[in-house]
This record gives structure tokens, C-alpha cells and sequence, in this order.
């Protein structure tokens, strides 16, 4: 029993870990029809500019962070003067967008160089945390559970609770009725993707500690964002959960009991739903 | 007049969510008449035209085209029954000339276009037969424009001429002529009057000049019904279509 | 001279010329220069399998690198493994990229944006199991050693006839290529780019028609993955990256979308800056990730589309002086 226990607990931080980094690139593509490309490099360089933060300031939390600011500012430099002139042009935005991943991922390479390094855990998250039935596990990932469950709850309340989580829902169709209800549409873009931007760079920190932060992670971590969305569906925050949960389930108990297939066992759920239902769990046919 | 009518509609509902577009919609067209359906905008009339062409599917009825039960059909699949139909917003191959538009409408109704190592010039009767066609909406001569040299008024031309590729024998026009100057609506409902009799035409319209001047039958929809259906002296005089259209127009 | 006439001249030159370098290459006495011209060629053909999709049907596919591996990887494992004989292992080649297409195919059922997503994360896939299947593909250290390709007693015993072979290959896969475009097909294909409903109102079955796209577009990935194989005698995850498909995508835009000769001069650039600009700079990525944003916001119609509004401005031009020039003739008579 005690090792299904286990991996359960692999899948889900692994899982709280994906909704982080997913939920961004999701909550963009709702509100605005952004498709970030450069998700994954932002990960990457927040995981390395909290690394760096983290060795001058000794401070995990203050790591996150920074590396979660220092990606939401960059992103809005990016979006001002990059991404806004492809809108409406999926094509072009996603090469532009991974032009820039090519660009993040040099210069990350340039200045932290091509070794793998894992971002150090705080002294209280190290060790082993006891839970009921005598089952030892990492202190670190099962702290990330409960961040995950955190956000995810903040989130999902932000989402279908507040007037500007229904604008989000509703895919901005119609601006004027967004400006009708009293909302400035282009400071709630900028909230957005500051939000997305923000939580993709600290996921960069969090992952680094467990994930290790190395090359071609850019790429890496943009096909797991990519899996859950489009399992969960393209636009929905509901569809972000279940797609990380699902995918980080099925990567856990994937690398236990078929570990040669692991790196790509996920994707075989991913083709069978979109036989069935193209727009994913919780996407619309659009 | 054979006994299967071109079209048949029977209790046929369209809802989206809670808001109903079209209701319990109950109607038979004959073989080769001219129907035109009129309302206000929002009367459920283009939503009723598109369950007809099957780009939404209806929530419950039966619509029969030529005695066929087509609720479970695709566009495509009732396009091959014989329906040709045009788009409200002009709706051509942006990027092709005159002729590959049509050719392509050819090419659609013969269940064709499966070749892949001849040239599509080099088949001579569908190259042929697309002159033909555009000849006869009077876009002779233009073949070999790309769509975006054409003016509003010719592209609604073009429109028609990719309906009526491969003689349909049910027609669907949706407001064929919106956004046309007066001129250009009295040349195209010549067009239209111009399409052969044995060609069963429904058209979708909201301008009442134009209904009146093409229509044997108007059929009047108002908040997703119909509210008065017959001979278009007879409907002009029915107080009930007096209020709620000719009386606001 | 005028500016039309400049440019006209300007093209031919350049045409005789990359026809001159195609046919002398080899002579240069480097194979450097040799192996790059023919990877050029190579990945010139798979940029066209993309175009197909991309600019004839209006489907943006990530995966078409994935399909050029599976050919990669089958031709090198039955020639070093089991030692098939090569046009069976060639067209064994091929027919696994079609058949990887044919279930990758079932993307076609997405649209837009998700097609995108879709193709990207299908093609990894296939590096997945490129890395990890060890036994099968060798893992990081891939496939190597394998020979040039045989018939019988013919066999291609040198770089340069290697490089003679590819080209005959692209040349005859780009013709038929550009005859496919031309046929009554392709026309239906650039119908449903410009508009799928119209299509379906004319009695097309859309969905089959872009899933049998698909797949000719995973067949012409797979040549060149063939031939890339045998010219590289090497086959590892490399040949199975994201990037392959991304700059495979991006070749075409480069050059000039729609027009075969693009794929190629955007196969010259990009493979330029992979192994030539890469052996003297160490930050070459980022002049890679520079390319693709220069393209997107400057340059969306390619280095031909520039060619083409250049010469078309000119010739307007040119035609509005010769105008303006009988205007003032006849006005001094």
C-alpha cells in the first residue's frame, strides 16, 4: 500500500506543480488568445533569476518571488512591443514567440551555464514530514501540494466568484459589454498577464528545487503545459486542474510501473480524448 | 406536382440554452415554387435557415429535404441531396480568381477534385462548364480575377453563381441581397427571378421591396414563429403582420 | 536602366547562379560545403511538406519533424540492423512517416490554435520514444554507421555521388510536389483555407480532405527523412527535436510562403546559421530566435514577397512615367 501512497504523493505535487505553471498560459489564451509559446522559458530563467536571488539574499520565499516579478515585468516589455502586434494571427504569435524562446534560453545558457543545478530548499522544508499510517515522505513536495491547493482554490475563487473572473469566463467576445460593467479592459489584460507571467516564473523556482533547472527545459516544460491544457481544454481553469492532476497522476504512476514509457505515456490519453472530444474536458468548440 | 415536397419542416425548435430561436416551426414548400421568408432581424429566421442547411442542428422536429429524414446529416451530406445555398456575409475563396471559385463549386457537386497529379486546367468539361456558370450570373470576361478585384455588388453575383453550380433543385438564398444599393438590388432580383422555374427557391429576407418582387408564397416569422404564411397580396393585407412587421418598417 | 528591369535581372542572375552552385557544389573539394548543400536540399523538401499544410490549407503543423524521424530512424535500424536492402528500406522508410501520419491525423479534427498545440505535443511523442526506447533506437547515442544506399552491385561510394543522388531525389519530390498543388486537389485544398463553410455548402467532406493532406504532407517529410539518413549516415534524437518542426515551419515563411522556391532559400538560411553562423559564434541561438522575430513583424510574405511587392511597385512605377512621359509628348505636338 505504501508505495501507491507514495507515487499518489509524487503525482500530486507534481501535479501542483504543472497547475502553476499551466494555469497562465491557460488564463491567457481565455481572456486575451494569447499563445505564449515562451511559457516554458519563462519558467527557466525565473527558476534561474530566483537561484541567483536566492544565493544573495539566503531567502527562498524572497527567490520565488523575484523570480516571479522579474518574469511578470519582462513579460509585459514582451507583450508591449512583441506579441500585441500578432494578435489576431495565432501563426505568427506562436513563431514569435518561440523566437523568443530560442533568445531566453541562450541567454539563460550564457550567464548560468549548461549544467543542471537544483534550486536549494529552505532548512524547513528539508526532511522528511511523518503523515498518519507511518508513510515518510519529502517535506518539500508535500508542502508544494498544499501551495498548489492554495493557489488553485485562490484561483478557481478569482475565476467564478468576482466580476472580473466572469470576464475571463466569458472569453471577452464582446468589449463593450465588458466596459459597461465598469471594468478597464486593458489594466484587467495587464492584471492577467501579469498574473500568468508571475506564476510561471516562481513555478520556475519551485520546480528547479525538486526538477533540477538544465537546458532544453524551455522546451520541456512548455509540452507538459501544453498536455494539460490540451487535455483539460484551451481557456478553462477547471480544464487546468484536471488536466494536471490527470497528467501528473499518470506521469507518477508512469515512471513506477512502466518506466521505459514514462516520458511519453501521457500522450496517449491526450490522443484518444481529442478522437472523442477534440476541444477537451472542459474546452468549448470553438 | 409530385407528392414529396422539396422541403418539409415538422414542429421543428431551435433553443439555444435558455433563449428560443426558433419554435414549433410546422411547413411544407412545393415543388418549384418561390418562398420567401420575411421578418424583423431577430425574428429567428436566419437560425430557421440555418437548421435547414444543417450548419446547426435543430433541438427537436423533423426537417425532411425530398422525403429524406435529414436531422442527422451534414452540411456536406445534404448539399448531395441537392441543395445549393448561398451566405448572408459573402462567404468566396478569397484567394483563388473567378474560375477556381467556380471550378471548384463543379467540382463539389460531382463529388470530384480527387485527382492529384493532372492539373486542374487541364480538365477541360469542368473548366468548361465554370465559364458557363459564371456566364450566366453575367460575370463572363472576369474569369480570371482574383475574388478581392471584384466590387460588393459582383461578389454577390459570384455568390449566387456558386449556388446554383450543378442545378440544385432546392435553393436556400440567405438575404441575397443585403448591402446592396437600389440599382444593384433591382438588377439581382432579376437574376433571381432569372433562376428556371423547376429550381425550388427559399429565400431568407428582411427588406420587404425585395420579398415582395421576387415571392409567389411569404412566410412571416415573428420571435422565433411563423405568423402568417400564403400569397403575398393576401400576407400584405393580415392586420397581425400589419403590427408587428409592415407596421414598424 | 529602370528599377523593374534591375530587379528582373537581379532574379535571373541569382536563379542561374543557385543552379550553377546545385550542379558545382561538389567540386569545390570540400565536403563540408557538400553535406551542407545536401542537408540544405534535404530539409528544403521538408519545408515544402509543411508548406503544404500551412500555406495550401491553412493547417499550421509542429509535428512534421516527427514524421521525418520515424523515416530517419527506420531506414537506418533495418540498413544497420538488419541489413534490408535499400529500396526497401527507403520506401519502408517513407511508408512509417505515412503511417505515423495516418494516426497523427486524427488532429485534423482540432482547428486553429489547437491544431497547433495538438501536432506539437504529438511529435513529441516520437522524440520521446527516440530517447527512451533504447533497445530500439540507441538512445542518445543513436543509429550509426549507416551505409549509403545500394542496389544490387550499384552502390553510391562517395559523398559526391551521394550528393548528386539527393539532389535527383528533391528535384523529382519537388515536381511532384508542385503538380499536386496544381491538381484538382490541391485547388480544394486552398478552398478550405479560404473558407472551410463555403466548402462544406458545396458538398466537400473537409474533415477527409485535410486528413488526407496530412497525410501526403507526412509522406514528403518522410523522403526527406529518408534521404537524410543516408546523407548524414547518423540518426539520433536530434533528428527527432521540437526544432526540426519549428524551423521547418519557419523556412517557408522565410523564403516566400506558397512558392517552392522558398522553402529552399529559407532552408539556406536557417541551415546556414545552424552549421555555418554556429561554428564562429556561441550565442548562434539567438540569432535563430532574431530570424524568427524579424520574420513575424517585418517580413510575414518571406524574402520572395518582398521580391514580388519590390517589383511590382517598380513596374507601377515605370509604367506611371511612361504615362506620364506620352502625356507630355502628345501635349507637344
Amino acid at each position: 500500500m505504501t508505495p501507491v501512497v507514495l507515487q499518489l504523493l509524487n503525482g500530486l505535487s507534481f501535479a501542483a506543480l504543472l497547475f502553476l505553471l499551466s494555469s497562465g498560459f491557460t488564463l491567457t489564451f481565455g481572456l486575451a488568445r494569447v499563445v505564449n509559446m515562451a511559457h516554458g522559458a519563462y519558467y527557466l530563467l525565473g527558476g534561474y533569476i530566483g537561484l541567483t536571488v536566492i544565493g544573495l539574499t539566503g531567502s527562498f520565499v524572497i527567490g520565488v518571488l523575484a523570480g516571479g516579478v522579474a518574469i511578470a515585468l519582462l513579460n509585459a516589455v514582451i507583450d508591449r512591443f512583441l506579441i500585441r502586434r500578432t494578435v489576431g494571427q495565432p501563426l505568427m504569435q506562436v513563431l514569435l514567440t518561440i523566437g523568443l524562446v530560442y533568445v531566453i534560453a541562450e541567454v539563460a545558457l550564457l550567464i548560468w551555464g549548461g549544467n543542471p543545478i537544483r534550486v536549494p530548499t529552505p532548512d524547513w522544508a528539508r526532511g522528511p514530514i511523518e503523515l498518519p499510517g507511518g508513510i515518510f515522505y519529502p517535506r518539500y513536495r508535500f508542502l508544494l501540494i498544499v501551495l498548489g491547493a492554495v493557489v488553485a482554490i485562490g484561483l478557481w475563487a478569482f475565476y467564478r466568484l468576482t466580476p472580473i473572473g466572469a470576464v475571463v469566463r466569458a472569453g471577452v467576445d464582446d468589449r463593450e459589454m465588458v466596459s459597461a460593467i465598469g471594468i478597464d479592459i486593458g489594466l484587467l489584460f495587464a492584471l492577467v498577464f501579469a498574473l500568468a507571467a508571475f506564476l510561471a516564473g516562481a513555478s520556475g523556482v519551485l520546480g528547479g528545487a525538486f526538477l533540477t533547472l538544465y537546458p532544453h527545459a524551455e522546451w520541456d516544460t512548455l509540452i507538459l503545459a501544453l498536455v494539460v491544457v490540451i487535455v483539460g481544454g484551451l481557456g478553462s481553469l477547471e480544464g487546468a486542474m484536471a488536466g494536471s492532476l490527470i497528467v501528473g497522476l499518470i506521469d507518477a504512476f508512469g515512471r513506477w510501473l512502466y518506466p521505459e514509457a514514462a516520458a511519453f505515456l501521457m500522450f496517449g490519453p491526450m490522443a484518444l480524448l481529442l478522437l472523442v472530444r477534440p476541444q477537451g474536458l472542459f474546452g468549448r468548440a470553438h | 406536382m409530385t407528392s414529396t415536397p422539396p422541403l418539409r419542416l415538422d414542429n421543428v425548435t431551435k433553443s439555444f440554452g435558455g433563449l428560443t430561436a426558433v419554435s414549433d416551426v410546422t411547413l411544407s414548400v412545393h415543388e418549384g415554387e418561390r418562398s420567401v421568408i420575411l421578418g424583423p432581424n431577430g425574428a429567428g429566421k436566419t437560425t430557421l435557415f440555418h437548421c435547414i442547411t444543417g450548419t446547426l442542428p435543430i433541438t427537436s422536429g423533423t426537417i425532411q429535404i425530398f422525403g429524406k429524414n435529414v436531422n442527422r446529416m451534414t452540411p456536406n451530406a445534404r448539399t448531395r441531396l441537392g441543395v445549393g445555398r448561398t451566405f448572408q456575409i459573402t462567404n468566396l475563396f478569397a484567394e483563388l480568381t473567378l474560375l477556381q471559385n467556380v471550378v471548384l463549386a463543379v467540382h463539389g457537386r460531382a463529388r470530384g477534385a480527387r485527382r492529384l497529379f493532372t492539373s486542374w486546367q487541364s480538365e477541360r468539361h469542368v473548366v468548361d462548364q465554370a465559364h458557363a456558370e459564371l456566364d450566366r450570373v453575367g460575370l463572363c470576361g472576369k474569369a480570371d480575377l482574383d475574388v478581392s478585384e471584384l466590387s460588393y455588388g459582383e461578389r454577390r453575383q459570384l455568390e449566387l453563381a456558386l449556388a446554383l453550380v450543378g442545378g440544385p433543385r432546392l435553393l436556400l438564398l440567405d438575404e441575397p441581397c443585403a448591402g446592396l444599393s437600389q440599382s444593384e438590388r433591382q438588377a439581382f432580383t432579376g437574376l433571381i427571378r432569372a433562376i428556371p422555374s423547376n429550381v425550388t427557391t427559399i429565400i431568407v429576407e428582411h427588406d420587404m421591396d425585395v420579398a415582395f418582387a421576387i415571392a409567389d408564397r411569404l412566410i412571416v416569422m415573428n420571435q422565433g414563429a411563423l405568423i402568417c404564411d400564403g400569397p403575398p397580396e393576401e400576407v400584405r393585407n393580415t392586420t397581425e403582420v400589419q403590427e408587428v412587421y409592415l407596421g414598424d418598417a | 536602366m529602370s528599377m523593374a528591369r534591375a530587379l528582373r535581372m537581379f532574379g535571373t542572375i541569382a536563379l542561374v547562379l543557385a543552379g550553377v552552385i546545385l550542379l558545382i557544389t561538389p567540386y569545390a573539394g570540400n565536403p563540408f560545403w557538400t553535406g551542407l548543400m545536401a542537408q540544405i536540399l534535404i530539409f528544403g523538401l521538408l519545408a515544402l511538406s509543411v508548406d503544404l499544410l500551412m500555406r495550401h490549407t491553412g493547417l499550421f503543423p509542429m509535428c512534421n519533424g516527427a514524421f521525418f524521424a520515424v523515416a530517419a530512424y527506420t531506414v537506418a535500424m533495418l540498413e544497420v540492423n538488419y541489413g534490408v536492402a535499400s529500396p526497401f528500406a527507403a520506401l519502408a522508410g517513407i511508408a512509417s512517416a505515412g503511417v505515423t501520419g495516418m494516426v497523427f491525423g486524427v488532429s485534423v479534427r482540432a482547428s486553429g490554435v489547437y491544431f497547433i498545440l495538438v501536432t506539437l505535443a504529438l511529435g513529441q511523442l516520437v522524440w520521446g520514444v527516440s530517447v527512451q526506447w533504447t533497445w530500439l533506437t540507441g538512445g542518445d547515442n543513436g543509429i550509426t554507421n549507416v551505409p549509403y544506399p545500394s542496389l544490387g552491385d550499384m552502390r553510391i561510394g562517395s559523398l559526391t555521388q551521394m550528393y548528386y543522388f539527393v539532389a535527383f531525389v528533391v528535384i523529382f519530390f519537388t515536381l511532384l510536389y508542385r503538380q499536386v498543388i496544381r491538381s484538382p486537389f490541391g485547388l480544394s485544398l486552398n478552398g478550405i483555407r479560404d473558407s472551410e463553410s463555403r466548402m462544406t455548402a458545396l458538398g466537400f467532406n473537409v474533415t477527409v480532405r485535410k486528413y488526407v493532406a496530412f497525410v501526403i504532407s507526412s509522406l514528403f517529410a518522410g523522403v526527406a527523412g529518408v534521404l537524410y539518413a543516408y546523407t548524414v549516415q547518423f540518426v539520433s534524437p536530434a533528428a527527432s527535436s521540437l526544432l526540426i518542426s519549428v524551423e521547418a515551419a519557419l523556412m517557408p515563411i522565410l523564403g516566400g510562403p506558397g512558392t517552392v522556391f522558398g522553402a529552399f532559400i529559407g532552408a539556406v538560411i536557417i541551415i546556414g546559421i545552424r552549421n555555418v553562423v554556429s561554428g564562429f559564434l556561441s550565442g548562434w541561438p539567438i540569432v535563430m530566435g532574431l530570424v524568427f522575430i524579424i520574420v513575424v513583424l517585418f517580413a510575414p510574405k518571406g524574402i520572395l514577397g518582398i521580391f514580388n511587392d519590390l517589383l511590382r511597385r517598380s513596374d507601377r512605377r515605370d509604367q506611371a512615367a511612361d504615362a506620364a512621359r506620352k502625356d507630355v509628348r502628345e501635349a507637344e505636338q
